[in-house]
């Protein structure tokens, strides 16, 4: 089973501290976006290593491979077509400064070799990301959509 | 190529998140998240995330300069060190102890605070301050008068144990991030979450109920709050008749704040203010939270005497998830009020104008009795006016801005240039260091080590990571320095050994013994009176501090802003923090990666007021006030009401249009209210 | 139109509607033909437990549905007149955008095919397998209107109990 860095849109608060922790760990170049939305909401957007990944799909070069649940970047063999940023529906594949490569989430790999999570996880204050297995995620939004219910029951009954 | 891992706690707010330091070769190379910290449990905000880039910054003050004929020299310590010490003599032996004022620092330690003020008082002034004095002077002097002690009654964690959360002018999704965690665990068993502030801010963003009161109507809407909850019986009768005094004038004096006439003063509807006390009062835990929003005016101490009667008139204190939070803004802005950096208090809150405890003080300290002066003290502002007026002549300011962080700046500059001898001791040149005569460069957090005390009364021990730039060093070490110059003799001044002082005198570190205290993950809290004593999470429990344990019930009566919109200047100015900077900015406008997302000042403005004054999202606009105007660049936007502009304070100019009237009580300036005008800049005037 | 409705108060937590969810979206449609396929086939509705009290969790087919407004691909599509919103495998790209935003975490994910899975109302039934299979009749397929009187019975039943007793006092 594989783990994903999922996101419990309404908890985020707009703090970009997954930004910064991101953009520390990878060289200065944050793969973690929020995007604040008429005032009232913010959106964490990062790489969603999709099943069937559009940007593997658009990659002639091999740079961008689906493997072990995560879609890779390989920055050797990336020959900056672009074409992997025109195709990811949620823009975040992103330029490198110099305009010839790309660079994306890539789950903070080298921290996982020491069994630690990605960094974007563990800075949130608000606890609105999560790195688990989609069940975990799921279950818990179960568990609180059913709690939530049963306490309108009790106050009918109270 | 060994890398290491020391824990620090975060030098941002008062939160006191811990992580660890990857050091390499005496270098801070990275940061690592400590995620078994009982509070952030390893989260960090935007700043956390960026303090290690102050460490090797390239701006660092790393030798002592002296001021020659308006330009900086590099000079030697014994240089800078005997320079002030001859003058800080001179100053003291011809005007008097009197003329000797210093302002100390919550972004320094426990040991580093208490030392300072050691100094200013060994020397015979009380003028010894900081900036708690504006943001929680107010919970100082007024929690004190009721509860007996002024601090956070509940550790944050406490804040999921609530059913209901009740925040007034307090912002900490942005400033506080951490608590976002606990009051989203509260959320999910099913907490209520009520949001009091003129701005929708992202700590609105979660509430269930949203009150968008008007600047400067706290006391209305609380006085209004307690009327409900006593009208419909929602009152805690058996915990008012045990614990507290003076209910019968309170209940008489809220008969006057019936729902409909705070509506009129608040803009809330009606059904807000009844929706709101009745969530308090029925919830069987219910927390208050407040930040600078009930504070910055000049009718601070009211408005937390308020809050203090709404929470004990419903009996929500002293129990696990129902407490007073008050949540302080700096790193060691409690403990630097713990150790009597403030112009009324020895360390541990003992008052300077007891003869008993002057004579304490002087024994423990080996000077004598009438060296100590009996008389309280200046404060932050009234200092600034001191030296405007020429009665304060030297200053000596510890790691504080006030050029950037008091208001009415341009008075603040003209008061500090008139003053014969200004010592600045900081990690960076601040706008108020370029003034100095002489500037002493100071240790950062991890160059050094010592205690904090969190907002929630948590003391943490910081280890030292790395070694401080060139030749800074510790303030510890220059407090000393200067305090042998000035002919005292203290013996060892390392945090440890001035921390088994503390032990000695301050009888609420009194078990915070240094080797406890480093061995404690998550730190202790206070009171911890003995070596033996487990701390003291939650206070008033069983009693309150007062002489008699009874908290007292204090009927406060709703004044108007100082302030308040003319013709001239028609609208509301309302100041306060955003996520990405800290105060005065000092670090964070010099972390890359902290600037580059918020690189100038703006200012926000209702779409209403934009398109009457003719301005578009994005424009320079010049804002002015009756004491100064600054420019800044138009953010347009609904989350603050028409008729009211917030600008954030972490840039030079916002405080230039601040008013520097204060509250009578506890001195604290009315940063949240000022009268404006705002125009389109002229293309001569952008900056 | 016809809804799935859950009476909250009779959920004993078998788990048969879970069962019967799972064999109905089998290939062969039988339960121990549908054990040995590959993939196994998934369940699209939960029985979830809050300290002791349960209750089966399926897709709301909300009005304004948030998984179908996240979808960055169209798979997830709504039906303007029966609100049964959908999920077209052709089209999914498995970002798990939709798994996100669901306020009842009742989109799953079935990895082997690399797409969500959800709740489609049974299209080739008369009645939903969960509500067949229910032996507590906690969960009932009927129309809004015919439910709501039926709450309405209930509630008037239990008026008049309480007027009942208010008069004996």
């Amino acid at each position: 089973m594989t783990r994903l860095v999922y996101v419990q849109m309404e908890r985020c608060l707009d703090c970009q501290a997954c930004e910064i922790a991101c953009q520390r760990e990878h060289q200065g170049l944050p793969n973690i976006v929020v995007v604040p939305v008429e005032d009232r909401f913010a959106v964490a957007l990062m790489c969603r290593h999709c099943d069937s990944a559009p940007c593997v799909a658009a990659c002639y070069a091999g740079a961008l491979a689906a493997t072990d649940g995560m879609v890779a970047f390989d920055a050797a063999r990336c020959t900056g077509c672009g074409l992997c940023l025109v195709a990811c529906p949620f823009g975040v594949i992103q330029w490198t400064p110099d305009g010839r490569s790309v660079h994306k989430c890539d789950l903070c790999t080298d921290r996982q070799a020491t069994g630690r999570e990605p960094v974007c996880v563990l800075t949130c204050p608000a606890e609105a990301l999560s790195y688990e297995e989609y069940t975990e995620f799921t279950r818990r939004v179960q568990h609180r959509a059913v709690a939530s219910v049963l306490r309108g029951q009790e106050v009918k009954r109270r | 190529m060994s890398q290491s891992l020391i824990p620090t706690i975060c030098p941002y707010c008062g939160v006191g998140c811990a992580f660890y330091i990857v050091v390499e070769n005496g270098r801070a190379v990275g940061l690592e998240y400590m995620t078994d910290h009982p509070v952030n449990q390893g989260s960090l905000c935007s700043k956390g995330n960026a303090a290690l880039e102050i460490l090797d910054h390239p701006e660092r003050l790393t030798h002592p300069l002296i001021k020659a004929a308006d330009r900086f020299r590099p000079a030697s310590w014994e240089e800078a060190l005997d320079l002030i010490g001859q003058r800080l003599s001179a100053i003291r032996h011809a005007v008097g102890p009197d003329a000797l004022g210093f302002l100390a620092s919550a972004k320094c330690t426990n040991e580093e605070n208490y030392l300072f003020q050691k100094l200013a008082r060994c020397l015979g002034s009380n003028h010894v301050d900081h900036c708690a004095r504006l943001c929680h002077a107010p919970t100082v002097v007024a929690l004190a008068h009721s509860l007996g002690s002024a601090a956070m009654t509940n550790p944050i964690p406490d804040l999921a144990e609530s059913d209901c959360i009740l925040v007034i002018g307090s912002n900490w999704a942005e400033n506080h991030s951490p608590l976002a965690r606990w009051v989203w665990r509260a959320k999910d068993r099913g907490a209520r979450v009520i949001v009091v502030d003129p701005r929708l801010t992202p700590t609105a963003w979660l509430a269930d109920l949203y009150l968008p009161l008007r600047p400067g109507t706290d006391v209305a809407l609380l006085n209004g709050l307690m009327h409900v909850a006593l009208t419909e019986g929602l009152v805690d009768r058996d915990f008012i008749a045990r614990r507290t005094t003076g209910f019968d004038a309170l209940a008489r004096h809220l008969m006057a704040y019936p729902p409909s006439r705070v509506s009129e003063i608040t803009g809330l509807p009606p059904a807000q203010i009844v929706a709101t006390a009745r969530a308090y009062a029925s919830a069987s835990a219910a927390s208050l939270v407040y930040c600078m929003g009930v504070t910055q005016h000049t009718t601070g101490s009211e408005n937390v005497l308020a809050c203090a009667d709404l929470a004990l008139l419903c009996g929500q204190i002293g129990r696990r998830g129902a407490g007073l939070m008050p949540l302080r803004g700096q790193n060691n802005v409690q403990g630097a009020c713990d150790m009597g950096a403030l112009a009324q208090f020895y360390p541990g809150y003992q008052p300077v104008d007891a003869p008993e405890v002057r004579d304490f003080f002087a024994h423990a300290w080996g000077v004598a009795a009438d060296t100590l002066s009996l008389s309280p003290g200046l404060t932050v502002v009234e200092m600034i006016e001191a030296a405007a007026a020429g009665r304060i002549r030297a200053l000596y300011v510890m790691g504080e801005n006030p050029v950037l962080s008091d208001p009415n700046a341009d008075r603040v500059r003209e008061a500090l240039s008139r003053l014969d001898l200004l010592v600045v001791q900081d990690i960076f040149l601040t706008e108020t260091a370029e003034m100095a005569d002489v500037v002493l460069p100071a240790a950062a957090w991890a160059e050094k080590e010592g205690s904090t005390t969190t907002t929630e009364r948590r003391v943490q021990w910081s280890h030292q990571a790395v070694e401080p730039p060139g030749q800074a060093r510790p303030d510890t070490w220059i407090i000393g320095q200067i305090a042998r110059r000035l002919g005292l003799t203290w013996g060892e001044v390392a945090p440890p050994s001035v921390l088994a002082e503390i032990n000695r005198t301050v009888p609420i570190y009194g078990g915070l013994v240094p080797e406890r205290l480093m061995a404690a993950r998550g730190g202790l809290f206070w009171p911890c009176p003995t070596p033996e004593h487990p701390g003291t999470p939650i206070l008033h429990m069983e009693r309150f501090a007062t002489a008699d344990g009874r908290a007292r019930l204090i009927p406060v009566d709703f004044r108007p802003p100082a302030e308040e919109p003319e013709e001239r200047f028609p609208l509301t100015l309302t100041t306060g923090r955003i996520a990405i900077h800290y105060n005065a900015g000092s670090m964070t406008r010099r972390s890359p990666s902290l600037v580059t997302r918020a690189p100038t000042l703006c200012v926000e403005l209702n779409p209403v007021d934009a398109a009457q004054w003719g301005v578009s999202d994005g424009e320079w606009v010049t804002v002015s006030t009756p004491r100064g105007q600054t420019q800044a660049r138009a953010r347009i936007t609904d989350t603050v009401e028409a008729g009211v502009v917030f600008m954030p304070f972490h840039f030079p100019g916002t405080n230039r249009l601040t008013t520097d009237l204060l509250d009578p009580q506890a001195k604290i300036p009315e940063y949240k209210v000022a009268a404006c005008q705002i125009a389109v800049a002229r293309k001569e005037d952008e900056q | 139109m016809k809804e799935i409705f859950v009476r909250l108060d009779r959920c004993v937590g078998c788990h048969s509607c879970e069962l019967a969810c799972a064999v109905e979206h089998s290939a062969a449609k039988s339960l121990f033909a549908a054990l040995a396929e590959a993939p196994v086939p998934r369940k699209r509705l939960y029985v979830e437990q809050v300290l002791t009290h349960k209750l089966p969790l399926l897709c709301r087919h909300c009005e304004d549905a948030p998984c179908v407004r996240v979808c960055r691909t169209g798979a997830m599509s709504q039906d303007a007149v029966s609100r049964i919103v959908t999920h077209d495998p052709e089209r999914c790209i498995g970002c798990w955008m939709c798994t996100m935003v669901c306020p009842y975490g009742v989109i799953g994910r079935q990895l082997e095919r690399r797409i969500a899975v959800k709740c489609d109302r049974c299209p080739d039934r008369e009645e939903p397998a969960c509500v067949t299979a229910c032996p507590t009749r906690a969960l009932l397929y009927m129309e809004e209107e015919d439910f709501s009187e039926r709450m309405r019975r209930v509630a008037a039943a239990e008026v008049v109990e309480g007027y009942g007793r208010a008069q004996a006092v």
